[in-house]
């Protein structure tokens, strides 16, 4: 069989599964159906061309989101209209102002999870900055290792534990809100009314 | 800030890791329903760019007339005075700055391939040093950021050329016997026409494509856009081979 058909047929069985995955990423990174289809198809395109250097054994999953990362930067820093950029001492700011505060007064947060709708938990993960929506992207639904998400984010590894972690808290402070307003618990404030503690 | 915490909940730490540790478990069970498939037509559409052969360009009947020249011109008995002429050609050709013809990007890639593999024109600078070079450029009067792409072959040094007032970088690279010979201009002098790109390459760097074909006994032809440089390079390798020396990451 010739090498050029081989290639194929292992890219078919390497790259191709990864496309889901990678559109999703690209559709939560763009927020646009069209753009994150044109980065997926940008991104497998290069990967084929480019699959000879692929190096066999390694995660084949990190591999093209780091092509398609790369296609991302490239494509709007061509086009200038990527997402807006948020300052990172802003995040900062606004993770401070929400640490603890309204979430640590919950004993439900199992609950209040479990209960969130789909559409809440997707909505919430779009609110989140890029930095932060990128790590809660690769590690919990796409399931990349920290080494893999730190080389993907060029950051050390603590940065992206760190990142995380703020980035989960930040999304548990978003579905309790959702909870609130749902009616499934009651508002933050009404806890601190109550002298001897929280009560539901 | 409210500290008030029902009795029985950990306090600090350990709290904020059962908040994390229940985003966590949340995302996790929600993963399948959480992503979103690729579209059907949008997968199909893939699929089929994949099954896209590469571009290559048959030769014309120019070309054919031109190898036959080059096969005349590798007969031992003609290629030393050959060589000399056309080092003396290619000599005065990078050399000159008098021209106010723009630059065929396209064609010079080729051309000076050829006459990189021939031995015709030679390395200004031989040294695999980055820094070193890209002094030499600037001396030379590069005045954009020359782009050293990585790649699992051996840079083995540099030249400059000027056309029309501009100076251009070019690297050599070497992997066993084959040579990749690059070619790099910035966006500006192509905006202000001092050099031009074919229409079809200018169109597939305009919307973040890269471009590739391969000419049949002349070399295949690789040409992508890092930042603000445009970026030719040219080998006898076949589009696979070559495609493989590069770091996809790094470009």
């Amino acid at each position: 069989m010739p090498h050029e058909e081989l290639l194929r047929q292992e890219f078919e069985r390497e790259a191709v599964p990864h496309m889901s995955a990678l559109y999703n990423f690209a559709l939560r990174m763009t927020r646009d159906q069209d753009d994150a289809a044109d980065l997926v198809q940008e991104t497998f395109l290069k990967a084929y061309r480019f699959f000879s250097s692929f190096e066999r054994g390694t995660n084949c999953k990190a591999w093209l989101f780091r092509i398609l990362k790369n296609s991302y930067i490239n494509r709007y820093r061509k086009t200038s209209k990527g997402p807006d950029v948020i300052e990172y001492d802003a995040v900062e700011e606004f993770f401070e102002t929400v640490r603890s505060s309204e979430i640590e007064t919950s004993v439900l947060e199992e609950q209040i999870f479990d209960n969130a709708l789909d559409d809440e938990v997707t909505t919430a993960i779009q609110d989140l900055p890029d930095e932060f929506r990128t790590v809660i992207l690769l590690c919990d639904i796409e399931e990349l290792t920290y080494e893999e998400i730190a080389e993907f984010v060029d950051c050390p590894i603590g940065t992206v534990r760190s990142r995380l972690h703020r980035a989960r808290k930040m999304l548990a402070v978003r579905l309790a809100d959702y909870a609130a307003k749902r009616g499934f618990i009651l508002p933050k404030r009404n806890f601190e009314s109550t002298e001897e503690g929280a009560e539901l | 800030m409210n500290m008030n915490i029902p009795d029985g909940q950990p306090m600090g730490n350990e709290r904020e890791q059962q908040i994390d540790d229940a985003v966590a478990r949340m995302l996790q069970a929600r993963r399948a329903s959480l992503r979103v498939s690729v579209p059907i037509d949008v997968e199909r559409r893939i699929r089929l760019s994949l099954a896209e052969p590469t571009v290559t360009t048959p030769l014309t009947a120019t070309e054919n007339m031109f190898s036959s020249i080059i096969a005349w011109f590798k007969r031992p008995i003609v290629l030393i005075p050959a060589s000399l002429a056309i080092l003396a050609f290619v000599t005065f050709a990078v050399s000159q700055n008098s021209s106010t013809t723009p630059v065929d990007l396209h064609s010079v890639a080729y051309a000076n391939f050829t006459s990189v593999v021939k031995g015709s024109l030679t390395l200004a600078k031989n040294t695999s040093d980055t820094t070193a070079l890209r002094a030499f450029f600037a001396k030379a009067g590069v005045d954009y950021p020359v782009f050293f792409p990585s790649m699992k072959a051996e840079l083995k040094g540099g030249m400059v050329s000027t056309d029309n007032g501009h100076a251009y970088a070019h690297l050599v690279y070497g992997i066993g016997d084959h040579l990749v010979y690059l070619f790099e201009a910035d966006q500006a002098s192509i905006d202000s026409r001092v050099a031009i790109l074919d229409t079809v390459i200018t169109n597939n760097l305009a919307t973040g494509k890269w471009h590739w074909e391969e000419r049949p006994g002349t070399g295949t032809l690789f040409v992508w856009k890092s930042n603000n440089i445009v970026c030719l390079a040219v080998s006898d390798l076949r589009t696979q081979d070559m495609s493989a020396l590069f770091t996809l990451e790094a470009l």
